[in-house]
């Protein structure tokens, strides 16, 4: 098939080349891409994708587009609007000029969303441009970091497409994804959508019921992660997503939780769940700050704390919507500074806080920890999982460990001669 | 001092008098056609008519002539210059200062006025950028989400007041008011909000008021209660704001947590101080400067404008005209917006506690009346309350109407059908405001065939101001208030009273402490027969 991507982030590159390497003739336009755009500065921070985005464009399977004239894709079969969620406007855009040039039954795939109703929206559009082309939704589940994989072999395809030729079509486009056993479900464009934003409502549900029992735990002198183990055993519940912690975070999940939000508001519903679990989140994201400010009794001006982690998960870039950043915004409020590390997402904090005279970006994790009062833990990168804890020792001004994850042990560190604070756990 | 009521210019207003009761407004304002455009002032975004007020043209003049004999001009000037002309407690009284947008070079008790309430104002913003940020830290590191203002008189009306009227939509810190000493508000109040996130303005200008003293002592130990330790309770969760730096400290507020205030502040000019600080926090920094922006173009009207041309002076006027010539004892604040509910309590306690005064600036006993029985509520509220004593009953009362015209709130509504609706409303609020006034003024005049029922007869003859607001923002309503300081303080210089001052208020608190005494000790031989009756009969219940 000829089909067009439309985006310039990961999901864009990792839709379009997978999609080259099972034979289908495919142009990826950067839609927006800022100046300083470099297509294999994002690919290589994916695994695998940079090998499969070169090898394609040398076969020429995958060729680039150009963004500012539209008209040469109306040819094309299959259109993949693989936008972020801040480009609802060039989406809107690029369905008003596609759907008066395409002229021959072709899709309109939307793979990021834009909220409930938008494919209802855009099919509208398509009516009254009177062109012969469906709007299909397409929910990508792709997270950064892992999503070639997450797209090649995908746990559940979800269409949502009204007409069968429409639905023959994605049915051919996803075929070589799903071929293990059938993973297909084909509903309603508008059920897609809702589906969607659903799956991420109750995740959010889930962390934020953990971390209120977090805190109860807590308070009981209960070690949650105890109480966690028991729960996953359920299997009407299971073991996935329920780790307490300082919060979740990340730029698209955030933004699909607030569109949730707002589709509720806007057919006059009231969220009363997910806003709960929004107010929870947002105490917890400050919970290692809360530790702190009552270990040192109010007092943290001109202290000094080593963090580490601040992507809001592991293998991300990204700090946007991150749960470190209130935390690092209330330790500069109170006149604490901050000695940072992390993996992959120190470009975007520097870009944050650009030259801010309270905050040191350190290359090392143990550099970070030179000097400092405590160490902070916020995302639980692997290299941070068994650190030389007797080093951290003679570089730490106090032997004192806030975990916003959990990830270690409180016993052996003790053992080790460290002062502890988990979530959901005593000390 | 020769006796005011024997000077020419009160003499030939009493004789103007004798002949103008004569005459009833309803014929005053058919003669004069030409009244509603010329008695009539726009300044600082208020519209003053005074169309509706017992007078002819001559007897402005007169009243002016009164101004200048009185020396108004020169008392003005004293005020803003600081001359102490707080005698009776030998202070100056520089409210003015507080909003002044220019450095006059003012200097009280050795100290720049103007670097003094600049630095206050500035220490002040750091406090309510951080509150707002959301990172004033309560006991246990969470943000603080609400605010209680503990203060009494003019530390809480003015903060009540000025937050109540202009608060809009989804407030990013909520704000509460615990004013009166017997703490059965503050139960309630307490009960609902949390102490991990409540923070407590302690607001008092001497920081030895009983009932705010009683209030903070209260809120300290429901901190306690609610977990805190005693340091991050005083550290964390009470700012002061006094003019006793000594006391605050002694109190307990920590020395980051001190905003001030001075000596030549009073009470109930003080919103414009550190006192504003609750203002401050609901609204934001920007809000309360246009509020001070607004009272400071209020006074440079009032400071710089001839009488004719100079609102507050010819509101002024207009009481002494009714309160000593046509001897109208009441007078009834009426806004026409519920948002201003609170303004006639404001405005009950700046014009009352400062003109409530029977003995004049060189400690004579007076022998002409002052200040009315000034009294009000939302206008339409009221209509179904006491306006049936002001159009049938046997006491004549002059009234303010006041409005804003226009309202941004509805503008901005974006539902079509509400918008309409809300617009309909605000236009029934002012059909009936000018209503209202239209027939204390006319009386059964307004109507083109009176009834016969003696029990439908309204005498009308009654005078009104109509105050109308652009609209009702920070800016309009500081302008609002300072005009009615500024009217306030003329009516005292005309009546030779020191505004200022409160002796009133004192034996009563003076009382209450040896009655407080005799209650703790049981021994109540000390009190007089009546109080020992009281108390012996609540037995009974």
């Amino acid at each position: 098939m000829n089909i067009v991507v439309y985006g310039h982030d990961y999901p864009a590159m990792v839709t379009a080349s997978s999609l080259a390497a099972n034979g289908n003739n495919v142009t990826l336009v950067p839609m927006d891409a800022p100046s300083d755009w470099q297509w294999h500065e994002i690919a290589h921070r994916h695994n695998g994708l940079l090998v499969l985005m070169s090898e394609q464009l040398s076969a020429k399977t995958l060729t680039w587009g150009q963004a500012n004239d539209v008209s040469l894709y109306a040819n094309a079969n299959v259109h993949i609007m693989s936008l972020m969620s801040a480009q609802v406007a060039s989406c809107d855009a690029l369905v008003q000029s596609l759907a008066s040039m395409i002229e021959r039954p072709a899709l309109i795939v939307l793979q990021t969303l834009h909220g409930v109703g938008k494919a209802k929206a855009y099919q509208a559009v398509l009516k009254n441009a009177m062109s012969p082309a469906a709007v299909v939704v397409w929910p990508s589940f792709m997270s950064e970091g892992v999503a070639v994989g997450q797209f090649q072999r995908p746990e559940r395809i979800i269409i949502g497409a009204e007409p069968s030729w429409a639905v023959q079509m994605m049915r051919e486009l996803v075929r070589p994804f799903n071929r293990v056993q059938d993973m297909l479900l084909v509903v309603s464009p508008t059920a897609a959508e809702l589906t969607k934003y659903a799956i991420n409502t109750l995740l959010a549900l889930r962390v934020s019921a953990m971390n209120e029992f977090a805190n109860l735990a807590e308070t009981l002198d209960v070690d949650i992660e105890q109480v966690r183990q028991g729960i996953g055993t359920d299997p009407r519940i299971g073991f996935n997503y329920l780790y307490p912690g300082a919060g979740f975070g990340g730029a698209n999940f955030m933004a699909d939780l607030h569109t949730t939000m707002d589709t509720f508001t806007l057919h006059g519903v009231q969220p009363r769940l997910l806003s709960a679990a929004m107010a929870v989140n947002e105490r917890q994201q400050e919970v290692l700050f809360s530790k702190l400010w009552q270990y040192y009794q109010g007092d943290l001006v001109g202290k000094t704390f080593a963090l580490w982690g601040v992507a809001y998960k592991p293998n991300a870039t990204s700090i946007d919507s991150a749960s470190s950043l209130p935390l690092i915004d209330a330790l500069l409020s109170q006149g604490a500074s901050l000695r940072i590390h992390d993996p992959k997402a120190m470009p975007a904090l520097a870009k944050r806080y650009p030259n801010h005279p309270h905050i040191v970006l350190c290359q090392d994790p143990y550099l970070a920890c030179d000097a400092s009062h405590a160490l902070l833990l916020m995302t639980e990168w692997k290299q941070y999982w068994t650190p030389d804890f007797e080093r951290m020792k003679t570089l730490l001004l106090e032997a004192i460990i806030f975990d916003g994850r959990n990830i270690y042990d409180p016993e052996s560190l003790h053992s080790h001669g460290f002062t502890y604070f988990g979530v959901g756990r005593k000390g | 001092m020769d006796k005011l009521t024997n000077s020419p210019a009160w003499q030939d207003l009493a004789e103007h008098a004798n002949m103008l009761r004569c005459m009833h407004l309803s014929d005053i304002v058919k003669r004069d056609e030409a009244r509603g455009q010329r008695d009539y002032l726009n300044a600082v975004s208020l519209s003053v008519n005074f169309a509706r007020q017992r007078m002819l043209p001559e007897t402005w003049q007169l009243l002016y002539a009164l101004a200048d004999q009185q020396g108004l001009a020169k008392s003005i000037e004293a005020m803003f210059t600081g001359e102490a002309i707080n005698h009776t407690e030998g202070r100056a009284a520089l409210h003015t200062a507080l909003r002044a947008e220019l450095d006059e070079g003012l200097v009280q008790d050795n100290a720049p006025v103007y670097a003094q309430v600049r630095e206050q104002l500035a220490r002040m913003e750091v406090m309510v950028a951080k509150i707002r940020a959301k990172q004033w830290r309560g006991f246990s590191g969470l943000p603080i989400t609400d605010v209680v203002n503990l203060g009494v008189g003019g530390s809480d009306l003015g903060p009540n007041l000025a937050v109540s009227a202009l608060k809009e939509g989804d407030e990013l810190i909520r704000t509460h008011y615990l004013s009166s000493m017997d703490g059965a508000k503050t139960a309630a109040l307490l009960s609902q909000l949390d102490p991990h996130t409540t923070l407590f303005v302690f607001a008092s200008k001497t920081f030895s008021t009983i009932d705010t003293l009683a209030n903070a002592k209260t809120a300290l130990e429901w901190l306690v209660c609610g977990g805190a330790t005693k340091a991050l309770a005083y550290k964390q969760h009470f700012i002061g704001v006094s003019a006793n730096a000594k006391k605050m400290t002694e109190w307990g507020i920590h020395p980051d947590n001190q905003l001030f205030f001075w000596d030549w502040v009073g009470g109930r000019y003080s919103m414009w101080s550190t006192i504003g600080l609750t203002i401050a926090i609901a609204l934001g920094m920007d809000k309360f400067r246009a509020m001070l922006r607004g009272a400071s173009d209020m006074d440079q009207h009032f400071r710089s404008s001839v009488w004719s041309e100079n609102i507050p002076v010819r509101m002024a006027l207009a009481t002494v005209w009714n309160r000593n010539f046509l001897h109208i004892h009441g007078k009834a604040i009426l806004p026409y917006d519920a948002r201003l509910a609170l303004l006639p309590a404001y405005l009950t306690q700046l014009i009352m506690e400062s003109n409530g005064k029977s003995v004049d600036i060189e400690g004579n006993r007076i022998e002409y009346r002052t200040c009315p029985i000034v009294w009000g509520e939302v206008g339409p509220n009221a209509q179904h309350a006491f306006y049936q004593l002001l159009h049938q009953g046997t006491e004549v009362v002059t009234c303010d109407f006041i409005a804003p015209v226009h309202r941004p709130d509805i503008e901005a509504e974006p539902d079509v059908p509400t918008r309409r609706a809300l617009a309909f409303q605000h236009q029934l609020a002012m059909a009936n405001l000018l209503a209202q006034s239209t027939v204390l003024m006319l009386g059964n005049d307004a109507l083109k065939k009176a009834p016969e029922e003696a029990y439908r007869y309204y005498a009308g003859n009654q005078p009104s101001n109509t105050i109308l607001l652009k609209q009702l923002d920070p800016y309009c309503l500081g302008a609002l208030i300072a005009m009615y300081e500024h009217q306030t303080f003329a009516e005292a210089m005309i009546w030779k009273i020191n505004p200022f001052d409160q002796w009133g208020v004192e034996l009563g608190k003076q009382i209450a402490v040896t009655t407080m005494n005799a209650l703790d000790s049981g021994d109540l031989s000390g009190l007089d027969i009546t109080t020992q009756a009281i108390i012996a009969q609540w037995s009974q219940l």
